[in-house]
């Protein structure tokens, strides 16, 4: 069961590249710009990037999806390949919002959430408390199961039910059957059926052999979303499992019922849909970190650097989500899915808060044909602070536990328990702190770094439903921006009850909630300023300078 | 006081409380809406047993059919081998009686296997009965507790059983009195040797003797190149 590490140089493509190219200036520009290169952003490693470059959608149009390849956004297509001035947004700005409005008014429609869509809310975060086996028992002929916002279903080329988000997979069979009997009388003419649209349902088909995946949602998130959000599952269910063993497993017995060897994980599948539901870091694709001062982050990372092992390949510090530090083998890059398929793993239970728990774990992006074995332990009981060594062997248990014990004592002994305890307790900022009047909230990411970071959610967003109106209102403007068809860089839209800006270039992604209160110009110059204070407190708001055993 | 280090390892079929039970040992507490263990999880405790302390090392196992392969990699080595199943389930009681038919074959010779029934609370609904669990343990010679980890009823219990039924190395010296001298220096001469074996079993006073027995027959000959011959003496012996 030993992973073997593939020494992936397959990432070398136009998108997939590190470093800046030679040539480019080296220096940080103190203000950002919008022609900002790729690397020189605020919140851009200074020695290189601790994830493997990703784009947004990139396995929804790898060619493994067979005909989508086609469909890949033909980026910058009508637009100027280099803005370099504030009027040349401006003006684009304005452009933009009389292109959109067309789309305005089902947009104002599709963001105002009716009366129906609030009672589903209330409905769905009182269910999601409820435990699993209520979930099991939930009868899925009466209407409350049929009003949930987004059902999901695992189910293998046999049609056997594997995953349900809600009822039990039994009860739910025939569905299922259904279900493959529309894939399969599709392929039959070598079509591959992706999504259903009707009645304010959108349908969404996953197929990788030998799972069939499918989400019903009535969300406002486009079809590429809820795919991709399928996709989280398919390789939740690999981490797992393995590739090799999931295929293994069906090559063997066709109609194997999976739900077997899956028994005891529908929680950890039911977190990651939750999880997505109202953290940002799946829809950006990048991680955040938790902030503190740059001193304090690097002093821990040397520490987890020097407690290091021989089969140790990931050191990655978490505190609720939210990195602390990530220490890793030279030449090895993590992905940005399987750090939120740790980060799920992590957060799904409770049993990691006692003891040392030891575990095989798949990264699926990372080499999907082994299994990594996890330590996973908090450091202090009341502490929120965990501590995951991913390592290659399954006998180096005790020697990776060492590391742990080092880790700690070097910790200890430096007196940065006490340093990192008080920056435990400030895990978020506040919006203020930026002195824009109208802003509300912001996502800032860094292409290049695989790294985002957004203030505390603030009032009027203070109930569950608003803040999940507020992420939903963000996956809309991502939506539109990473459009396959008709992708958009900048976009400005007044909502009925707040702004909202997008703007997307090769380096980064911003998007920003104003209060209703405020102009299109203002805010618009508001977006420099912004850049200028991320630039400002990026050492304590990124990971600049991520260091390797 | 000399310290000993005994490792334990829980087996048994998932949610009957294989980690309730090592937290209400480790820590006295308990938690009704535990979450099902991941891979395995890893936690020790010191006891003091008549005259010596005892560090348990105890590796509490995740049930789940998907970690079921992992097993060995936890029981290969243990001292003693808790199984647990529930007496509200009788389910859980035909999986114990693969993991006793799975330690025979696989695990080590020497192994103490304690049988644990848990949630002895629940007796209203109860569906293995007292005594088809105690026949069955005695016939394999296992320790046989009802245990509830919830009212902390016979947890302590079970593990100075195990303390008890370990065979301890110095109060009952084999036959000949200067063995302990003879093991000593056959530690201090191949500690490689001693590694392997610890790994492969815990020295019961039968194979203390035979390891002994060849250590004085063939002083001349043994070397460290041969530390398998030491691994596998307690097997055949067996």
């Amino acid at each position: 069961m030993a992973a073997d590490i593939h020494k992936k140089k397959g990432w070398e493509g136009p998108n997939g590249s590190l470093v800046p190219a030679d040539g480019q200036p080296t220096e940080r520009s103190e203000s950002p710009t919008p022609g900002l290169a790729q690397g020189m952003e605020p919140g851009a490693g200074q020695e290189g990037a601790m994830f493997v470059h990703t784009r947004s959608y990139e396995d929804l149009t790898s060619p493994e999806d067979g005909d989508v390849a086609s469909r890949s956004p033909e980026k910058g297509r009508g637009y100027q390949a280099d803005q370099t001035s504030m009027e040349q947004i401006s003006k684009d700005f304005s452009e933009l919002s009389t292109q959109l409005m067309g789309m305005a008014l089902d947009l104002e429609e599709e963001m105002r959430p009716s009366q129906e869509d609030k009672m589903d809310l209330s409905l769905q975060t009182a269910r999601r408390d409820s435990a699993r086996s209520e979930k099991e028992d939930e009868d899925v002929t009466m209407e409350a199961w049929r009003m949930h916002q987004k059902h999901v279903f695992v189910l293998s080329e046999a049609g056997k039910p594997v995953y349900s988000r809600y009822g039990s997979e039994e009860a739910l069979s025939s569905t299922m059957g259904v279900m493959m009997g529309l894939v399969s009388f599709l392929e039959v003419e070598k079509n591959a059926i992706r999504s259903i649209h009707a009645d304010g349902y959108k349908v969404v088909f996953v197929r990788r052999s030998p799972l069939v995946l499918v989400a019903m949602a009535r969300t406002r998130q486009s079809e590429q979303e809820i795919a991709h959000e399928l996709l989280y599952i398919y390789y939740q269910i690999l981490s797992l499992l393995t590739w090799t063993q999931l295929n293994h497993i069906f090559q063997q017995k066709q109609n194997y019922d999976l739900r077997r060897l899956l028994a005891g994980s529908e929680r950890i599948t039911d977190n990651l849909l939750d999880l997505m539901a109202r953290d940002p870091s799946f829809l950006m694709g990048a991680a955040r970190c938790l902030p503190m001062a740059a001193g304090l982050r690097d002093a821990v990372s040397t520490c987890l650097q020097q407690a290091k092992a021989k089969s140790l390949v990931f050191s990655i510090l978490l505190s609720r989500n939210q990195l602390v530090s990530l220490v890793r083998r030279k030449d090895q890059f993590l992905h940005p899915i399987d750090l939120h398929l740790l980060f799920n793993l992590i957060s799904s239970s409770s049993s990691f808060r006692e003891g040392e728990a030891w575990t095989p774990i798949c990264l699926p992006k990372f080499n999907s044909s082994g299994f990594f074995h996890a330590h996973i332990s908090y450091l202090e009981q009341d502490m929120d602070l965990c501590l995951l060594l991913v390592s290659t062997d399954h006998e180096d248990f005790f020697t990776v536990s060492d590391c742990k014990r080092r880790f700690q004592e070097r910790l200890r002994k430096r007196g940065m328990s006490h340093a990192l305890q008080e920056a435990l307790r400030t895990p978020f900022y506040s919006v203020s702190q930026v002195g824009i009047p109208d802003l509300r909230h912001f996502i800032y990411k860094s292409k290049s770094s695989g790294l985002f970071t957004s203030p505390e959610i603030e009032a009027p967003y203070v109930s569950e439903e608003e803040k999940q109106r507020l992420l939903e209102l963000y996956q809309y403007l991502h939506s539109r921006a990473h459009n396959s068809s008709r992708p958009l860089k900048n976009i400005y839209f007044t909502g009925p009850s707040e702004n909202l800006l997008a703007w997307v270039t090769s380096a980064f992604e911003l998007y920003v909630c104003y209060s209703l209160l405020g102009t299109k110009a203002a805010a618009v110059s508001a977006v420099n300023k912004l850049m200028k204070w991320i630039r400002r407190e990026e050492d304590r708001l990124f990971i600049l300078t991520p260091q390797t055993y | 006081m000399a310290l000993r280090e005994l490792k334990v390892c829980l087996l048994g079929d998932t949610g009957v409380g294989k980690s309730s039970i090592v937290w209400r040992f480790v820590e006295d507490s308990f938690d009704p809406n535990i979450n099902p263990t991941i891979g395995a999880s890893f936690m020790t405790k010191t006891v003091q047993y008549q005259n010596e302390l005892h560090k348990f090392l105890i590796w509490d196992t995740a049930g789940q059919e998907r970690f079921r392969a992992l097993a060995p990699m936890y029981y290969r080595g243990s001292a003693a081998a808790i199984i647990v199943y529930d007496i509200t389930k009788e389910e859980t009681f035909s999986t114990l009686k693969n993991w006793v038919k799975e330690l025979r074959q696989h695990g080590p010779p020497n192994i103490v296997v304690a049988i644990a029934g848990n949630k002895c609370d629940l007796n209203d609904v109860r569906e293995v009965m007292e005594k088809d669990a105690k026949d069955y343990a005695d016939s394999i010679h296992a320790i046989f507790v009802e245990t509830s980890a919830k009212n902390a009823i016979n947890i302590n219990e079970l593990f100075i059983e195990i303390s008890r039924r370990i065979p301890s190395t110095d109060t009952n010296p084999p036959s000949s009195g200067s063995a302990p001298n003879l093991l000593c220096d056959i530690l201090k001469h191949f500690t490689l040797s001693w590694a392997k074996f610890e790994l492969c079993a815990v020295p019961t006073d039968c194979a203390l003797q035979t390891i002994l027995k060849v250590y004085v027959e063939s002083s001349t000959c043994f070397t460290e190149a041969e530390p398998i011959l030491v691994c596998d003496i307690p097997r055949m012996h067996v």
